[in-house]
């Protein structure tokens, strides 16, 4: 061998041209990304088409089908076309195809409790009710806790604002995968962040439940009224009223458009807001923490088709301290997932109050929610990770299952992402490789 | 008209009841519905005859021989000894000096307090008063809660030594330094028994007949080393006649009381605490197997992380221990609701002549008192309530309190 | 004549009498050799039983799937216990009758669990021997979790539920050093230190081996720090707890130097020095899921990654995995990042490509060699205290729970009997009654599973495992 070569070959052999982090990641062997075709990703927006071949393909449909094994999925322009099982689906001709093999193709994972997508600057702790202060104005696309949640196969959040107010503003609809605002962002309002139980009643001059509560109906009410004048107005004419972004949120509340995503838990504190937001007020809300006892009162949110976003706790431990505390203790380790599931709930979600939990463990609160005794028919672990959560914030017209027509959002990985030992190889979003830790060199 | 004025008089000291005024000394009949002995017995139309402060006859339906002065109870009145409290500070601080110091008594210094009242009123006629402080503090006084011409009446200045245990290396050395100070002295005491026999063997050896005389009377008898009074009372309960009550914190406590004490000698009961959480159970075979006796407090438990309720006590009742029972704090309210308290493990499966005994005869068992004290027996101390009702129904009041055979509070008859 | 010869008639009939009689006994004698009757034999059997019981304690994990942590498996095996060590692992044991039988059919059998950093699992602070909570809530939940040994402090102990002895099994294995470039001249004096501890034991060591009758005094001690010395013979590990890569370096070198193994706990950035470790024979304690970025202002590589077990490893430097909490902090509501789910963190390791065998061994038996006790606890080997843990599945994966906890041959903990963990999946009646047990002198042929059978047909069976190696199985808890 020639002497250049043989430095070449000695080269290759101490891995001097690649990361050194490398050498593990093929469990099946290198994947094979199909390259650019006249400088655009195959099935991003403006390319051909792309059709990815995989062994599972997990669509999550929220009523519907769970899987779709040994099948083709097809998508162009960010969008999903088709998916089906490889015999009955014909590849267009001018599609690349990534055959990704024993693989799964898993939706891109939803969080609906995100304070990790901007520096947090902007936890307000003056005003109880600030309706109209917008988290977007926070956020920082790109950042790296968000890579690493990217990592981990997250690739839509809702970024809110902190609770220790009671309102304290709206929170913002984000793709995890781009690194500019613009690109990143799905829906901004994208809730408006209620807080009840916990942080608010130790506000600043510690005004306690009943003045939280109090509050609130306040709050909401003067929130209606503003939104009924613009209603008023669109429907019968007359004078146009005042704008006032402080309340502007409200009529997208009222239209459905946008969710108010709720901080609560405990049995008499979830039972308030119900009973406050759902049945007096009427405004549409999820559940986004639900823990402690909570399970208990899952029947009466079942009732009523409120989602809940459960975490970051996964159970409600048997303790002298929680009794004291939250009211009461199962006398076991119940799990919180598993208490609702036991209560005829079927709107089961996951999130971590990231960075409370990483926001790249988001698959492992589910993990913990099955070890705790959720049983994982009908794949509902999964199912929280994707589809419920998306709805839950009003997007499960766009994330959050591999649907005809929905954002080719999709994660390329080991296996069941709900396991742990699993990992991601690959994130599209909107068609285009966000995440390759082939290239990246580090991976979660 | 001499033998109209007898007369008279013996038709007054018949009909003359009693009220505050004492009639220590004299004989004495108390006739009651309904007496609780102590023992477990349960009498009814008894009669109580006391002479110089002390039972000296008691049945039901007894003639009394006429010119005895009779205490007649009303008819609901019940009777029932006087309550002690083996385990208490009389309402004063438990801190102190944390070490070792066996040979501390309670009773030195002790000056009568105005909570004694308070206790005296409850029904407590006795207390178990324990020196402050942890580790070893000292030895605990029999003292009455009974003033006598204004001062405390001490019954026994040494009656249990009391231990504080914990599950740690220092209070286990602590335990173990007992039998090694023991040891400690007594190798002195041989080496100065060594050194006294040497020097008399050089003696007899001296051939001057006069210098050895002179030397003997020099020398003398042999003097053994007296123990200070720390080792004195470390002996005292090696040879078993100093007791201990060693209170523990947690059933593991008395796994590592047991590993500290090995197989050295030594009479023990138990101060066991009963906390809403606690894990004692896990002790009460173990305990109960021995037969020992256990000072613990009126309360229901639950199983940790539940609101699974156990009556421990009645537990530890049913494993075999001795049962003694002090109140739930020193405050006024638990010493005046301590009955009540009970009454609740009652209500919950202790045997109420066991309840009844583990505030009368048990405590003064475990004070040594029991073959003078704690319960209505022929030749014990006539130290007796009377009470509104039965002793562990509600609203049953202390109307009176007899000590050594006299009413030292509330009234009787008419 | 004639009464000679009546004489020898009647002496060899006696003789022949004799004879009979003495062939006879013979006879019997034989018979009896031939091994007791059914009956017999039984009575010997339970008068040595009854014996044994007084004084012996037997237990028999019987028909489990025996991971013996040492790469071997033996499925459907008996671990036979003895006072409390492994006395036999295998088929067809004979179970003597007063043996505590604990019916393992359908579940794994693990060693159980070394926890190489724990804090609050004894109840305790330091001297656990004489401190320890027998019946502290901790320790329970450690023990559900898999756990059987745990270091705490500067001690290792067993997590001896109910009981106060054999807790403490080893002390002082680790000489704490610092070494990094928080402290610049501490390195230096380090160094110095160990140059003279190196002298002194060279000096001690040929004053040792001199035979010489007058030779000098024993090499003088002072000034010299004896926990290096310690590291030095081998007595004591010396333990860093360094992330940086320039730091990880530095300890490697300076091992290799001095010629010891380093334990190092953190290593977030060992990976990138993983041949030097490997080199220095160091032993890494890998919290898998540490997260932290790479200095920037550092051309080199960086920041932790979750492949820093595998990539250890690989370059030859022994793994060990430790929780990202040293504490119990599910009673808190959040599961996952304690103590108590420390083979969820080794399953993140296996994540990041260790294999699983390495992750079982990271939390087993490496643990127990770092803290000088491989000896006892780590694996189960005959010799090996009797501690090892019975699950439902795959101890690395994270739905299976942990059906009973054995320390020293005692049962220590039943999923059903507590409350904790009982409702979930909760485990189906089988029968472990004295039917069950293997017959003595009537052991079950190969393959054939004797009155166990019975059990069997009563369709009351755990579920079988998972087929495959001791994978994690993607598939397992799917659809």
């Amino acid at each position: 061998m020639k002497p250049t070569m043989q430095l070449a070959a000695l080269a290759l052999m101490f891995g001097a041209w690649a990361p050194q982090a490398q050498a593990q990641s093929n469990r099946f062997g290198p994947l094979e990304v199909p390259a650019k075709v006249n400088g655009v990703e195959p099935g991003a927006q403006g390319g051909v088409g792309l059709a990815i071949l995989a062994k599972k393909i997990v669509l999550a449909e929220f009523r519907g089908k769970s899987v779709q094994d040994n099948g083709v999925i097809l998508i162009k322009d960010g969008k999903i076309q088709k998916i089906g099982a490889r015999g009955e689906v014909t590849i267009p001709a001018e599609y690349e195809v990534m055959d990704v093999g024993d693989r799964w193709l898993i939706p891109g994972l939803v969080e609906m409790h995100n304070h990790i997508s901007g520096r947090f600057g902007l936890n307000d702790m003056v005003y109880l009710a600030n309706p109209g202060l917008r988290a977007s104005a926070d956020v920082e696309a790109g950042n790296p806790m968000t890579r690493l949640g990217l990592a981990g196969g997250v690739t839509s959040v809702l970024y809110i604002p902190g609770s220790g107010t009671n309102v304290g503003g709206q929170g913002v609809l984000l793709r995890t995968g781009f690194d500019t605002y613009e690109r990143c962002e799905i829906r901004n309002p994208g809730s408006l962040k209620l807080a009840q139980a916990g942080n608010p009643e130790r506000w600043l001059m510690r005004p306690g439940r009943t003045l939280m509560n109090y509050n609130t109906r306040n709050t909401f009410r003067r929130g209606i009224a503003y939104a009924k004048t613009w209603e008023a107005y669109e429907r019968d004419g007359g004078v146009k009223p005042r704008l006032n972004p402080q309340w502007e949120i409200f009529r997208h509340l009222r239209k459905r458009e946008v969710h108010i995503s709720t901080h609560t838990q405990m049995y008499q504190v979830v039972l308030k807001t119900i009973t406050l937001v759902h049945d007096e007020l009427g405004l549409p809300f999820f559940i986004d923490h639900g823990t402690f006892d909570t399970w208990r009162l899952a029947g009466e949110a079942e009732k009523r088709e409120i989602f809940g976003v459960l975490g970051p706790r996964n159970v409600d431990p048997p303790s002298q301290t929680m009794i004291r505390w939250a009211g009461s203790a199962p006398e076991h380790m119940q799990g919180v997932a598993a208490g609702y599931q036991k209560n005829g709930f079927t709107r089961i979600g996951f999130n971590t109050d990231s960075p409370v939990i990483p926001q790249e463990e988001l698959s492992t609160q589910a993990a913990l929610g099955i070890r705790y005794g959720l049983d994982d028919k009908n794949m509902v672990a999964l199912r929280g990770l994707t589809i419920v959560p998306a709805m839950a914030g009003g997007i499960g017209d766009r994330v959050g299952s591999l649907e005809v027509g929905k954002d080719a959002d999709i994660l390329v990985t080991t296996g069941n992402i709900v396991d742990p030992s699993q990992y991601v190889e690959l994130v599209l979003q909107l068609g285009e490789v966000v995440y390759n830790p082939q290239e990246e060199g580090r991976r979660w | 008209m001499r033998l109209i004025a007898s007369t008279l008089t013996l038709f007054t000291l018949t009909q003359i009841t009693l009220c505050s005024a004492a009639w220590a000394g004299d004989l004495m009949a108390l006739k009651a519905t309904k007496v609780y002995v102590g023992n477990g017995e349960v009498l009814e139309h008894a009669v109580i005859l006391i002479e110089d402060g002390k039972i000296i006859t008691i049945g039901e339906d007894l003639p009394i021989e006429a010119g005895i002065p009779v205490l007649e109870l009303d008819e609901d009145q019940v009777v029932m000894p006087g309550m002690i409290d083996a385990y208490s500070r009389l309402g004063s601080s438990d801190n102190g000096p944390n070490g070792t110091n066996p040979q501390v008594m309670a009773a030195e210094g002790f000056y009568p307090n105005s909570n004694m009242k308070d206790f005296l009123e409850a029904g407590v006629v006795t207390v178990g008063y324990y020196p402050p402080g942890r580790g070893i503090p000292g030895q605990a006084a029999a003292l009455r809660t009974s003033l006598r011409d204004g001062d405390a009446q001490v019954l026994k200045d040494s009656t249990y030594l009391k231990v504080m245990m914990r599950s740690s290396r220092s209070e286990k050395d602590r335990i173990r330094s007992i039998y090694e100070e023991i040891e400690k002295f007594q190798e002195k005491e041989t080496k100065n028994r060594e050194k006294y026999d040497k020097a008399k063997e050089k003696i007899d050896d001296e051939k001057d007949k006069d210098k050895q005389k002179e030397a003997k009377k020099k020398l003398g008898d042999y003097e053994p080393l007296q123990p200070d009074p720390k080792v004195k009372a470390f002996m005292a309960v090696q040879d078993k006649s100093l007791p201990a009550l060693v209170s523990l914190e947690q059933a593991g406590t008395y796994l590592h009381f047991l590993d500290a004490l090995g197989d050295k000698p030594m009479e023990f009961s138990l101060r066991i605490p009963i906390a809403l959480e606690s894990d004692f159970g896990y002790v009460k075979e173990k305990v109960g197997e021995k037969k020992l006796r256990v000072v613990m407090d009126p309360a229901i438990s639950v199983n940790p992380g539940t609101m699974q309720q156990r009556n421990l006590p009645g537990e530890y009742v049913a494993a075999g221990a001795k049962l003694v029972l002090i109140p739930r704090s020193e405050n006024r309210g638990s010493i005046t609701d301590w009955r009540q308290d009970v009454a609740v493990l009652i209500r919950a499966g202790l045997d109420e002549q066991v309840a009844l005994s583990a505030l009368t005869l048990e405590p003064a068992n475990l004070l040594g008192l029991g073959e003078t004290h704690g319960s209505l027996e022929v030749g014990k101390a006539a130290d007796l309530l009377v009470l509104s009702r039965d002793p562990f129904e509600v609203n049953s009041e202390v109307q009176a309190v007899m000590v050594d055979g006299e009413i030292v509070h509330g009234k009787v008859g008419l | 004549m004639k009464s000679m010869r009546a004489h020898s008639w009647l002496f060899s009939l006696c003789l022949l009498s004799l004879g009979s009689y003495g062939s006879a006994t013979l006879h019997a004698a034989v018979q009896d050799d031939e091994g007791p009757s059914a009956e017999e034999g039984d009575d010997q059997a339970a008068d040595e039983d009854a014996e044994e019981s007084d004084k012996e304690r037997w237990q028999a994990i019987v028909g489990g799937d025996v991971y013996t942590g040492t790469g071997a498996v033996l499925k459907g095996a008996t671990l036979l216990s003895h006072n409390g060590k492994i006395s036999e692992i295998g088929y067809n044991l004979y179970i003597p009758e007063a043996a505590e039988v604990i019916n393992a059919e359908g579940f794994r059998v693990y060693p159980g669990l070394v926890a190489i950093a724990s804090t609050g699992l004894f109840g305790a602070n330091a001297d656990l021997a004489d401190s320890v909570d027998p019946w502290s809530e901790e320790m329970l939940l450690g023990l559900a979790s898999g756990i059987t040994s745990a270091v705490q402090g500067d001690e290792i102990g067993k997590l001896n539920r109910g009981s106060i002895e054999n807790v403490v099994v080893g002390k002082n294995f680790f000489q704490t050093l610092r070494y990094g470039s928080s402290s610049p001249s501490g390195k230096q004096e380090l160094r110095e230190k160990f140059e003279a501890a190196a002298k002194y034991l060279r000096k001690y060591k040929a004053w040792e081996q001199d035979r010489n009758k007058d030779k000098g005094p024993e090499p003088k001690k002072t000034g010299i720090d004896m926990g290096l010395v310690s590291i030095l013979t081998g007595e004591r590990q010396a333990y860093f707890n360094e992330n940086q890569r320039s730091d990880l370096l530095e300890i490697a070198r300076l091992a290799q130097r001095f010629g010891f193994r380093p334990v190092i706990g953190g290593g977030g950035e060992a990976w990138t020095v993983a041949d030097e470790l490997g080199r220095a024979g160091a032993t890494v304690i890998v919290t898998p899921r540490n997260r932290n970025s790479k200095d920037e202002r550092l051309v080199s590589e960086g920041g932790t990654t979750i492949e820093n077990a595998a990539l250890l490893y690989q370059k030859g430097v022994q793994v060990a995995i430790r929780s990202i909490g040293t504490g119990n902090s599910t009673m808190s509501g959040i599961a996952g990042r304690d103590i108590l789910h420390l083979p969820i963190e080794a399953e993140f390791a296996i994540r990041g490509g260790l294999s699983p065998q390495a992750a079982l061994e990271a939390i087993t038996i490496v643990p127990a060699r770092l803290a000088g006790v491989s000896h006892r606890i780590g694996s189960l080997e005959v010799g090996k205290d009797a501690d090892c843990i019975i699950t439902d599945g795959d101890i690395l994966n994270y739905a299976t729970f942990v059906q009973w906890a054995v320390v020293d041959g005692r049962m220590v903990y039943d999923k059903q009997a507590e409350m904790y963990y009982a409702h979930i999946r909760p485990r189906p009646e089988v029968a472990l009654a004295p039917e069950a047990k293997v017959d003595p002198g009537e052991g079950p042929l190969e393959g054939e599973k004797g009155t166990d059978a019975e059990s069997k047909e009563d369709g009351s069976n755990p579920p079988a495992p998972e087929e495959g190696s001791g994978d994690s199985d993607p598939e397992k808890k799917d659809e």
